[in-house]
């Protein structure tokens, strides 16, 4: 069998059982409608999303009172974020040192003396 | 050169270019789903969408029936990813002979050929019927499936020459040349 029986044999099956294609008009005008609807959905979207942004601002839906709490917070964390603060004492406190009446819990006395010092 | 009916999205696509690739494309559309008439036709109306909306655009990298095949391929592709798409052909086949009358050798002959694609894997199935059926260039069906080149040859070979091994009792006296 040679190469052009071969796709002789193809062409045959597969167009048997593809039959009739629908009409390219009906498609296409199809298409054109769902992309005009695609289009108009979008503009309709974005026009009622502008149309509620506008009339927010116009009417002021925005509370006065929240809007004062906001402020206040705002001023009262960039104060807190802009500075920070430290006892005096910090800067004089010395380097850690090791305070024997603090670490240690109780000391092992003795009664024994030498050359007048306990032990 | 803008032709006078050239889309307003892709204006290197002309509806009658798309009109004239019509039925080729239908028959592609179809092997994608199953050939399930309904949503190939679907497929045909979605893939119009996208060179009307301008999302997929031509710039001429190619042939605009390489690029029409590869928006079919791509939007079934993502449509039945999960799907086991199966070939259904003989099934719809069967089902048509009620209303035509086919002689019983010729429809022998077409299942012989039909169990012989099936029996193809998928790539080896679709670069055969781009070529053969399709009338495309190796290189041209290897951009629609989105493979090289040098893929897409290899699965061309191998296709053909399981082909002719599958084929050849319908011409028993010829070899594959």
């Amino acid at each position: 069998m040679n190469e052009d029986q071969v796709r002789q044999n193809l062409k045959d099956a597969f167009q048997s059982a593809e039959g009739k294609p629908p009409s390219f008009d009906e498609v296409w005008a199809a298409a054109e409608v769902q992309h005009g609807l695609s289009r108009r959905r979008f503009r309709t979207i974005g026009g009622i999303a502008a149309a509620v942004a506008v009339i927010g601002i116009t009417l002021g839906l925005w509370p006065e009172q929240q809007a004062e709490l906001t402020d206040e917070f705002l001023i009262a964390d960039s104060l807190l974020n802009s500075t920070s603060w430290s006892a005096p004492s910090d800067s004089l406190m010395p380097e850690h040192q090791f305070d024997i009446y603090q670490e240690i819990h109780f000391l092992n006395e003795s009664t024994n003396s030498q050359e007048g010092s306990l032990l | 050169m803008r032709e006078h009916d050239a889309l307003d999205n892709n204006p290197n696509i002309s509806q009658q270019a798309l009109e004239a690739l019509h039925g080729q494309l239908f028959g592609w559309a179809l092997s994608r789903c199953g050939y399930d008439d309904a949503t190939a036709e679907d497929l045909m109306q979605q893939a119009y969408v996208e060179v009307l909306s301008g999302k997929a655009r031509f710039e001429n990298r190619s042939t605009l029936k390489t690029f029409m095949f590869g928006i079919v391929q791509n939007l079934a592709r993502s449509r039945f990813r999960r799907k086991n798409t199966r070939l259904r052909v003989i099934d719809a086949y069967a089902a048509e002979q009620d209303d035509v009358a086919v002689p019983h050798e010729e429809y022998a002959n077409l299942k012989i050929v039909w169990d012989a694609v099936e029996s193809l894997p998928q790539r080896q199935r679709d670069i055969t019927e781009l070529v053969f059926v399709r009338d495309m260039t190796i290189e041209e069906a290897s951009t629609v499936m989105g493979v090289t080149v040098g893929t897409g040859r290899v699965h061309y070979d191998r296709a053909k020459k399981s082909l002719a091994e599958r084929l050849a009792s319908l011409h028993p006296k010829e070899s594959m040349q």
